[in-house]
């Protein structure tokens, strides 16, 4: 096997990233990536790698079957795109931080026992941190923060998931379901996290928009697709999961044609899409494991299109929201088309690599007979295309009436890595079998029937038509949508303070009934004579007690003592002298 | 889109839409397992169904519910 790791590649690019002159730095972000692309390449079937760690515990850092290396590959490809499109950045901490995360995708991807995986799944929480914070806005800080907490909730669920299967000498990673143990919920949750499997997906649409703009385009790539890749290898065929992604698939949908930030509705539709990998893992036929798969790879590069796209908008105009914006599409053509190109991709249009991946999951639930998930998943799609297609290309691109000025010229490294994106979309969507050769099951799947293409064109066609005609409704408003995310930013935490309030106010009670107590035995300690009320004679008659304690006012007189010494030693000398 | 340009989008969705559903009728060889799968131009109905269905719970249910001023999280989201 190939001795390069393709994480540690990519780890070892930002490490080098970070130290090298600003001048290299865009070299060392372009080449890096292709260099882990070439070891994913080199890796086949069956390589392994183990490494001795304690307690006669190996760690198998490369594992390599069809199925992480169809997402290893996947992963590599975007570490390139992502690479080039943050080739003008100058902040060393984010480069570091992008190829840290996508290093550590990989390492969880492409790792075969439960402790190399939760080292790399840390390393992917910490490192996308950093791509938050880089963007160094108040409101980024502060969603950086939810962010950090969220991810240590579900870290440590997963990590007390494996210390359990760990400790029960189940070191290596493969399907969970027999045993529906402790074990299982924990991992599934730490899990869940990850794939924002709502209610627990608050964290991705609150942070995501905040990241910057370079960042956003890797976090839209790795977290949540991980935890679909980790879905199928442990969870395939956990039936109640293929309703879990439809409601995942129709929450994104739905909240995503009432969003005004554009990435914040780019972030729902991660949701949404996700949702139909996830129903993909819970069908759990060979061909809906092959349609998460394929999904996953088609979402990776559109999504990142989508993101780079609307990353490119705000770098060029400083605007954010959509109703903000308008009439883009002559003023940047190039983004336009990208733009389009991702849309129709994410949509599921015949000949975009949407269609190729998001139709095998809706067949295979039609095939294993779950009639309401199969129209379920095509009505979230007729939502994707709503509030993509329609919404964002008109209201951003088309509309006119919107004077908006392009303040910053796009550089070129951004428009290669649209480009690749545009193009890889396209090619996938035209060559399906580009893709389905490493699928990890085998399959008899043709995408280009007569009937798949009709129902797209149907389906799509005259869900326009409800857009248009309540188009004068549709534009997004200047206003925030609440969502699970006002649960602990509210109420969980006005029961924080009020928590702390009271733990303040009993430590606050408990100093006071200290210090009182403190104050007594200090002005007692002064003089304890008078605490044992042994008051000095020479001041038994007069009120004044002293403040210190004088040993001059305890001591007996002197003449006393001495005249009965005096009278003893008299009476002994006469009685030796004389008797 | 202007109100013209919007009357040749409904007349190109129309001619498409009927040429796909005489495409579906002549040449598709459905294998579904319900009727809609065997039925030419089903999937019409769900388009037009379901746009309205989730523009108008979109819109009317769940905008009013849960739109909120940008400020909303006390207002001190803004850089400092």
């Amino acid at each position: 096997m190939s001795n390069l790791h393709p994480g540690l590649v990519l780890i070892a690019t930002g490490i080098i990233a970070a130290i090298v002159p600003k001048s290299l730095r865009k070299y060392v972000l372009a080449g890096g990536p292709l260099v882990a692309l070439a070891a994913m390449f080199s890796l086949s079937y069956g390589a392994e790698w183990v490494v001795p760690f304690i307690n006669g515990i190996d760690l198998y850092l490369i594992q390599v079957d069809r199925l992480n290396w169809v997402f290893g590959l996947i992963f590599s490809i975007m570490a390139a795109i992502g690479g080039i499109y943050s080739m003008h950045n100058k902040s060393w901490m984010e480069a570091l931080a992008s190829m840290c995360y996508a290093g550590g995708a990989l390492g969880v991807t492409l790792c075969g026992d439960w402790m190399t995986l939760i080292f790399f799944w840390e390393l992917m929480a910490a490192s996308s941190l950093f791509l938050i914070w880089c963007n160094n806005t108040a409101k980024s800080r502060k969603a950086g923060f939810r962010y950090l907490l969220v991810h240590m909730f579900g870290g440590n669920m997963l990590l007390a998931g494996i210390f359990l299967k760990v400790s029960a000498g189940d070191v290596m990673i493969g399907n969970i379901t027999a045993v529906h143990d402790v074990a299982f919920w924990l991992i599934l949750i730490g899990v869940a996290v990850n794939a924002a499997i709502p209610p627990i997906h608050g964290w991705l649409v609150d942070a995501y928009p905040e990241g910057t703009i370079t960042g956003s385009v890797f976090l839209s790539s790795f977290t949540t697709k991980v935890a679909v890749y980790c879905l199928i290898r442990m969870f395939a065929g956990t039936e109640w999961l293929m309703w879990v992604g439809v409601v995942m698939a129709l929450y994104g949908a739905c909240f995503a044609i009432i969003e005004n930030d554009m990435r914040r509705l780019l972030a729902y539709h991660i949701v949404s899409q996700v949702g139909f990998m996830v129903a993909g893992v819970g069908i759990g036929t060979d061909l809906a494991l092959n349609g998460a798969t394929a999904h996953a790879f088609s979402h990776i590069l559109y999504k990142s299109l989508l993101f780079m796209c609307a990353g490119a908008v705000i770098y060029a105009t400083g605007i954010r929201k959509i109703n903000q914006l308008g009439g883009l599409g002559k003023k940047m053509p190039f983004v336009f088309i990208c733009f389009v190109i991702a849309a129709f991709s994410i949509s599921g249009i015949p000949l975009f690599n949407g269609f190729i991946s998001k139709s095998i999951t809706i067949t295979a639930a039609m095939e294993a007979g779950y009639a309401p998930i199969e129209l379920l998943l095509q009505l979230a799609s007729v939502g994707t295309f709503l509030s993509i297609t329609m919404k964002m290309i008109y209201f951003i691109f088309i509309r006119e009436g919107k004077d908006v000025e392009i303040k910053n010229p796009i550089p070129k490294n951004m428009y290669v890595a649209m480009g690749i994106g545009a193009a890889l979309c396209t090619i996938y969507g035209i060559f399906p079998d580009l893709l389905y050769r490493y699928l990890p099951f085998a399959m008899e799947y043709h995408p280009f029937t007569v009937d798949h293409i009709v129902q797209y064109i149907q389906l799509l066609g005259v869900a326009m038509i409800p857009f248009m005609m309540y188009l004068s409704h549709m534009e997004p408003h200047e206003q925030l949508t609440l969502d699970t995310d006002w649960l602990y930013r509210k109420p969980f935490a006005a029961l924080v303070v009020s928590i702390s309030s009271l733990v303040c106010a009993v430590r606050a009670a408990l100093g006071e009934i200290c210090r009182v107590v403190y104050d007594t035995f200090n002005q007692l300690a002064k003089n304890p004579m008078v605490f044992l009320s042994l008051a000095p004679r020479a001041m038994a008659d007069t009120d004044k007690v002293p403040d210190k304690y004088d040993a001059d006012s305890y001591r007996a007189l002197i003449g006393e003592p001495m005249i009965i010494i005096m009278t003893v030693f008299l009476f002994a000398v006469v009685f030796i002298a004389f008797i | 889109m202007k109100s013209l340009s919007k009357k040749t989008i409904y007349l190109i969705i129309a001619i498409v839409v009927a040429a796909s559903v005489v495409a579906e009728a002549m040449f598709a060889h459905p294998h579904g397992h319900n009727w809609w799968h065997t039925m030419p131009g089903a999937d019409i109905l769900m388009g037009f169904i379901g746009g309205w269905v989730l523009i108008l719970f979109a819109k009317q249910i769940l905008a009013p519910l849960l739109q909120r001023d940008e400020d909303y999280y006390d207002g001190g989201d803004g850089d400092e």
